[in-house]
């Protein structure tokens, strides 16, 4: 698995108890088949690891669940809403974060500066969004890289900020399970 | 306990985005305005004065080729914005836009929304601008007041309608493959709209109706005021429709499109940075969406000295479209030399068609010398000798595109019979060396050496440019003006017999030279 791929445990506006499904959902690049049919059921509080050989999609698999690709058949819906359809995909997106193996950073911001992007992205606002970044920083091992510029960080470093932005997001733990 | 969330709408995100910004607070933006309006303002006073004294000659040059201006142009200023959309477009985002802003719970429309309709008035409102100026300028337009609004109207439309069909192209991955696989039945077209222009009357009115390209076109004046109205109000009305797709797709494109294009853009710019043309356009190529491609398998051959020929067949048959555009250049560049030899027009023409048709078909050479090591590893022979063998089918297919052109341009009468037997002994020395030509250019890769930059850096007399420009194109023009000085000799001379074979000996010396050179490569 190249990313790790995180859905929040059963939010309050979940249309089931399924956090994430997908039905046939499936990839082809022109004669190439990466996906094929995939077939997936998640419940809140559920941690599901997705393993395979090479080549047997499951960077795809998780690139499709997130929205990053789209299928050539079939769908992925996360708390009930349809991932790769507006505007049903923005509740969906709502309830996803996904920390790709090679994370995209903006030059211009720091390692801070991200995550007050992604929570105000997020409609977090509010006093305590400081003290949350704090804790973020230091639970990761960035707080003293927080005024630092992605040009400055180590690849592993760049990694723990796009976690770091991955776990801002809003997480609703109320229905969580298991 | 995280802090409770509330539905951010588009505006907070890009608002959020913008005030993180280093370069984002009023200030700054108002002095990125200004120093902007600054640069337009000294440019443009500048081209105004340059336009005054040198514009009536260029217009005196330009006359010949008027039959172009007008709807042909605009249709193929058309056709390069629908091919600039299949791997970039008018909305464009990083890749960190894609994984934080475009990925937020907002909707996608708002985030898309204002780069199509900021795109769209600045393209509106250039074409008005073009419009105005084309309708100003001497000897092109009557000046009258309802001329100039006419163009200024189209210029608009033109704008709002391309920046729509862009964006149907850019958000449609089957409508972009379309644009790429119609291209040269498009090209085709333009040259029709160039002699249905030419031609005049019935021809020219059957142009101007043919599409957006030509309805803004109709000459407003007092006896002919209907067609000018009914192509505005065409034009206008296909605006407005593509301005309303706008907004109402503008949330629908997936972020796999934007994704695929923040990649393309940011190692397109990483080549520039680092001056690598070949970076760059290996960026543009690998963003389009997969064209057709043949599955044709071809028998392994039992010589040894074939596997590089047969490697370069598996690479032509792979992208069939390369092997057209290559035909069409090089046939048409040696019908162009053996049709009208003795003018300098056709001479580089023909020679510069011939060239960037040996350069085409080289493409599994470019490949060899992006990655030098793999021929290192793979084949038994010397660098320099596989670039050589890189160069035998190239050769081959030109040569026969030659025969097939010359006896094509004979049977039309395009090409007279006293010019045949000569054009067919000289062919093959004049194809290698185009081919050896362009081989010797493409083995350096597109990036621009370290010693050439650092000479130019320490330049004082301001040669650097020259120096930058000899090295990209040396190879070419060494070859063109070879070529060219051939085919001019022979057809000046009296006997025709004697002076081709003097000049085909001349040409097989030089290419047995750009062997040497190309054979003697390293990695």
């Amino acid at each position: 698995m190249t990313g790790l791929l995180r859905t929040l445990a059963l939010p309050p506006e979940c249309r089931s108890d399924t956090v994430l499904e997908t039905r046939g959902l499936m990839r082809v690049y022109g004669p190439v088949v990466a996906l094929a049919a995939l077939d997936l059921q998640v419940e809140g509080g559920e941690c599901v690891a997705l393993m395979g050989p090479n080549g047997s999609g499951k960077t795809t698999a998780a690139a499709l669940i997130c929205g990053l690709l789209e299928p050539t058949d079939g769908v992925a819906r996360v708390c009930g809403f349809s991932i790769h359809q507006e505007p049903h995909a923005v509740t969906a997106r709502a309830h996803l974060a996904y920390v790709p193996d090679t994370p995209a950073l903006y030059d211009d911001l720091t390692v801070g500066d991200h995550l007050r992007l992604v929570a105000a992205a997020h409609g977090v606002a509010g006093g305590d969004l400081e003290e949350r970044c704090a804790e973020l920083l230091e639970l990761l091992g960035l707080e003293e890289r927080a005024l630092f510029l992605p040009g400055q960080l180590s690849r592993g470093m760049r990694q723990k900020t796009a976690i770091a932005c991955a776990l801002i997001r809003p997480a609703d733990r109320r229905g969580a399970r298991g | 306990m995280s802090p409770e969330p509330t539905a951010p709408s588009a505006r907070d995100v890009l608002a959020a985005r913008r005030e993180l910004a280093p370069g984002g607070s009023l200030l700054k933006q108002a002095e990125t305005v200004y120093l902007a309006a600054l640069t337009v303002g000294i440019l443009g006073s500048v081209m105004l004065g340059a336009w005054r004294g040198l514009g009536p000659f260029l217009l005196d040059l330009s006359r010949p080729y008027r039959s172009i201006a007008g709807a042909p142009a605009i249709f193929l200023v058309c056709l390069a914005v629908l091919r600039f959309c299949t791997w970039q477009g008018f909305a464009s985002f990083s890749e960190a836009d894609c994984a934080y802003l475009l990925t937020a719970p907002v909707p996608r429309r708002g985030l898309v929304w204002p780069r199509l309709r900021n795109a769209g008035l600045l393209l509106g409102f250039g074409g008005a601008a073009i419009g105005v100026l084309a309708s100003l300028a001497p000897g092109i337009h009557s000046a009258h007041v309802a001329g100039v609004a006419q163009a200024a109207a189209a210029g608009l439309a033109l704008g709002v309608l391309l920046v729509a069909a862009g964006w149907q192209v850019q958000r449609l991955p089957r409508v972009a493959l379309w644009v790429l696989r119609l291209t040269m039945p498009a090209l085709v077209l333009a040259a029709v709209l160039v002699l249905g222009s030419r031609a005049g009357g019935a021809a020219r009115q059957a142009v101007l109706w043919s599409g957006p390209w030509g309805w803004g076109l109709f000459s407003v004046t007092a006896g002919a005021l209907v067609p000018g109205v009914i192509g505005l109000v065409l034009l206008g009305t296909a605006a407005g429709g593509g301005w309303v797709s706008l907004r109402r797709t503008a949330g629908s494109c997936s972020l796999e499109t934007f994704r695929a294009r923040a990649r393309t853009r940011a190692r397109m710019v990483a080549g520039l940075y680092s001056l690598d043309a070949r970076a760059v356009v290996k960026a543009s190529r690998g963003s389009r969406s997969a064209g057709w491609q043949s599955r044709l398998r071809l028998r392994v051959p039992r010589h040894a000295g074939l596997v590089i020929p047969w490697r370069g067949t598996l690479n032509l048959l792979h992208s069939p479209v390369r092997l057209l555009w290559s035909a069409a250049l090089g046939g048409g560049g040696i019908l162009i030399l053996a049709a009208a030899p003795t003018r300098p027009g056709s001479l580089v023409g023909g020679s510069l068609a011939l060239y960037l048709a040996a350069g085409s078909l080289l493409e599994p050479l470019r490949l060899e010398a992006d990655a030098p090591a793999v021929a290192q590893v793979l084949l038994p022979w010397r660098y320099g000798t596989v670039l050589w063998l890189h160069c035998l089918l190239p050769s081959a297919i030109l040569t026969g595109l030659g025969l097939v052109a010359l006896g094509g341009g004979w049977a039309a009468g395009l090409v007279e019979g006293w010019v045949i037997p000569g054009a067919c002994l000289l062919l093959v020395p004049q194809v290698v060396v185009m081919v050896l030509a362009a081989a010797l250019s493409a083995r350096r890769g597109g990036r621009l050496p370290t010693n050439i930059l650092l000479l130019t850096a320490g330049d004082p007399i301001g040669a650097g440019g020259l120096l930058i420009v000899g090295w990209a194109v040396g190879w070419a023009l060494l070859a063109i003006a070879a070529v060219a000085l051939a085919v001019y000799v022979l057809a000046s001379s009296a006997a025709v017999l004697s002076g081709s074979v003097t000049v085909a000996l001349g040409l097989c010396a030089l290419a047995v030279l750009l062997r040497r050179v190309l054979v003697g490569s390293t990695p």
